[in-house]
């Protein structure tokens, strides 16, 4: 049940940033680095294989305090969710999970409609923060299912 | 969210799926349908049998079978946002669901996908008037309103549904002018 054999690099400075680099495609992206963005190797290369029953990477070789952060330990191991697996770069971070729109009042329908106009697609949570308590609700629109 | 069905044990809980999958409630609304029409009942409540079902009519103190005009204007004076909780219930029941008072969970109705018997209810309800009615029910006017609201319902495993019900500049009390009323269905969710 387990898939290809994934690597992440990490290192011990301050950049934060984490690689993806599949080992299979390694020559691959050696022949061929001038059509691809250029890849920097660390030196503290941790290693996983791909879980199918926990539809997430077992990390089995870690190195880099990343890892003192990152991950979900099930059963005394720990795993990489596919998210943490593909590459993620601060400059290029791709669609973001929700947008989050702070209120102090309880917006009304016609102002979230505007807010969610807005997002351009991207769902739209409203922060209620009040003496340190924190909530974030979700007004989504639904359509109720017609029933046999 | 999947049906949490009733039974004291996951036997009867399979029992009650399979008895409710069998008997869907579009067929037993029409049953009823045709029982009433049959014999020509008459009785004092139920809007939704009179107007949307056309197999009840409703009787005046002393006077005979009163038209949906009538009915609407009566109504009206005794709740003003009756046409809203009118349409905002026909909406639920059009789409099959099982409409029942949802006040002890602090809200206007509670659905049930299937019979009530078998099933627990999935949403908790609240009408909401929209356009120029708008907040004329009192209900989520503050954030305190919302976390009370989404809290009670999720303690007993329901979701907030809201269906905000836009009049669209009708002041017609005839049933008729529900045709142009739209409802705008959201969930609440923390």
């Amino acid at each position: 049940m387990e898939g290809k054999a994934r690597g992440c690099s990490s290192s011990e400075d301050s950049d934060d940033e984490v690689y993806l680099q599949n080992a299979s495609d390694e020559d691959e992206l050696g022949s061929s680095s001038g059509s691809m963005p250029k890849l920097q190797f660390r030196n503290m290369k941790s290693k996983g294989c791909w879980n199918e029953e926990m539809g997430m990477g077992e990390v089995i070789e870690k190195n880099g305090k990343m890892w003192v952060t990152t991950g979900i330990v099930r059963s005394g191991k720990i795993y990489s969710s596919i998210e943490e697996t593909f590459r993620f770069r601060k400059s290029s971070p791709g669609d973001p999970s929700f947008l989050l729109y702070l209120s102090r009042g309880h917006p009304s329908r016609a102002e979230i409609e505007a807010l969610e106009r807005q997002c351009g697609g991207i769902p739209l949570k409203i922060c209620l923060a009040t003496e340190g308590r924190v909530s974030f609700f979700s007004f989504d629109k639904v359509e109720l299912p017609v029933l046999p | 969210m999947a049906p949490r069905w009733k039974g004291k044990d996951a036997k009867a809980k399979k029992d009650a799926e399979a008895e409710a999958l069998k008997e869907p409630m579009s067929k037993m609304v029409s049953q009823l349908q045709s029982s009433l029409v049959q014999f020509d009942t008459r009785g004092f409540l139920s809007g939704n049998l009179c107007y949307s079902l056309k197999c009840l009519k409703i009787n005046g103190s002393d006077t005979g079978p009163q038209n949906d005009q009538e009915l609407g204007h009566y109504m009206k004076s005794k709740k003003e946002t009756f046409l809203c909780f009118y349409k905002a219930h026909s909406l639920l029941k059009m789409k099959n669901w099982v409409v029942r008072p949802g006040a002890q969970y602090g809200a206007d109705f509670v659905v049930h996908r299937y019979h009530p018997s078998r099933v627990h209810s999935e949403y908790g309800v609240l009408v909401l008037s929209d356009g120029d009615d708008k907040d004329l029910n009192g209900r989520l006017r503050v954030w305190s309103d919302v976390h009370c609201t989404t809290r009670l319902l999720g303690s007993v495993t329901k979701i907030l549904l809201v269906l905000y019900v836009n009049k669209n500049d009708n002041n017609n009390e005839s049933p008729l002018c529900l045709a142009n009323y739209t409802v705008e269905e959201r969930t609440i969710t923390r």
